[in-house]
C-alpha cells in the first residue's frame, strides 16, 4: 500500500512538471553553469624584464636608461606596492643609497592598465588599487634614479655590476 | 666617460615567471578565546626550481607586529606546490594585520632572490572573549 501511495506521488509531479507550462512564443533556452574558483584571488606576475641603470663619471647618481618591466595580473580587491630597501650591492658589500621613481633619467617610471585605480608614482614608492570586480591587468614600469652618498661613491670600483632590488607586494 | 652597467633586480629571472600565492585573502576573524588559529595556504607558482618564502606578520603602518608565532618562519618549496602554514595569534582588542609571505631564496644552493614578490593578506581580529 505503501509503495502505491508513493507511485502515486511521484506519477502526480511527474505529471505536473511535464504539462505545468503552455505552448508559447519564445524559442529562447540557455545554458547555465557555474564559474566556481576560476580566478585565484590575489596576482600573479609575468614578463619581468631587466632594467639598466647607468653611472657617469663621477656623479653620484645612477639613472635607469632602460625601465625595469613587469606585468601584474590580479582578481578581487586589494593594492600594488612597488618598494624598494634602498641598497646597492655588487653581491658582497651593500651601499645605502636614496631611489627616487620620479627622478630625472632617461627611462622613467609609469603604471598603465584600463581598470587600476588611484596610480601613483611617488618618489619613494609606485602604487595604485585593482578594481573591485574581475581582473585587474597593469603593465609597471620602473625607471628613475638612485643617489649616493660621496662615501659610497669613494667604494665604487669600475666594471663590477651593482644591483638595486625592488619589491612588489599585492596586499589582497 | 666610462659608464657602469648594471641591471635593476627585477628580472634576473627568465620571462612569462609566475609568482607566488597565498589564500586567503581579506578576512575578518572574532576571537572568543585569547588566541586564534589561522591556516594560510601558500603556493609556489614560479615554473623553476625550488623557491625560499619567508612569513611576516605587519601591523596596519607596517611595522612588524607582535603577538604571533608559527612554527617556522621560512618555507622551501618546489615548483608547482602548496604548503598549509598555520600561524596562531594573540586576540586583543582589535588587531588590524598584514600577513605576509614573501620570496627571499632560490634553489637549492640558497641563492638570494633577485625578484622579490611579496603576498599579504588583511586580517582583522576582534576580540570578543569578554
Amino acid at each position: 500500500m505503501k509503495t502505491l501511495v508513493i507511485a502515486s506521488i511521484i506519477a502526480s509531479v511527474t505529471a505536473s512538471a511535464s504539462f505545468a507550462t503552455n505552448w508559447n512564443t519564445d524559442g529562447s533556452v540557455n545554458w547555465g553553469g557555474n564559474s566556481g574558483g576560476y580566478n585565484t584571488v590575489g596576482c600573479k606576475y609575468k614578463d619581468q624584464d631587466t632594467g639598466v641603470m647607468t653611472l657617469a663619471e663621477d656623479s653620484l647618481v645612477w639613472k635607469t636608461t632602460k625601465a625595469a618591466t613587469i606585468r601584474v595580473r590580479s582578481y578581487g580587491q586589494g593594492n600594488i606596492q612597488i618598494t624598494t630597501n634602498n641598497v646597492l650591492t655588487d653581491g658582497t658589500t651593500d651601499y645605502t643609497v636614496v631611489v627616487d621613481y620620479t627622478g630625472d633619467a632617461p627611462a622613467t617610471s609609469s603604471l598603465t592598465g584600463s581598470k587600476i585605480s588611484s596610480p601613483q608614482i611617488n618618489s619613494n614608492m609606485i602604487s595604485y588599487q585593482t578594481a573591485q570586480t574581475g581582473r585587474t591587468k597593469s603593465v609597471i614600469k620602473i625607471g628613475g634614479t638612485a643617489t649616493m652618498t660621496d662615501a659610497t661613491s669613494d667604494e665604487i670600483k669600475n666594471n663590477e655590476d651593482y644591483t638595486i632590488t625592488h619589491t612588489v607586494t599585492c596586499l589582497q | 666617460m666610462k659608464k657602469l652597467l648594471a641591471a635593476i633586480a627585477l628580472a634576473m629571472v627568465p620571462t612569462l615567471s609566475l609568482a607566488h600565492s597565498m589564500s586567503p585573502g581579506f578576512e575578518v576573524e572574532y576571537a572568543i578565546t585569547p588566541t586564534i588559529k589561522k591556516t594560510y595556504t601558500l603556493t609556489n607558482e614560479y615554473n623553476e626550481c625550488d623557491k625560499v618564502f619567508k612569513v611576516e606578520v605587519f601591523n596596519k603602518d607596517w611595522t612588524p607586529a607582535d603577538g604571533w608565532r608559527t612554527k617556522k618562519d621560512t618555507y622551501k618549496l618546489k615548483s608547482g606546490s602548496k604548503r598549509e602554514i598555520e600561524i596562531e595569534f594573540k586576540a586583543d582588542g582589535v588587531r588590524k594585520l598584514l600577513v605576509c609571505t614573501t620570496l627571499v631564496e632560490i634553489g637549492k644552493d640558497g641563492k638570494k632572490a633577485s625578484i622579490i614578490s611579496r603576498v599579504c593578506s588583511r586580517l582583522i581580529i576582534n576580540d570578543v572573549s569578554g
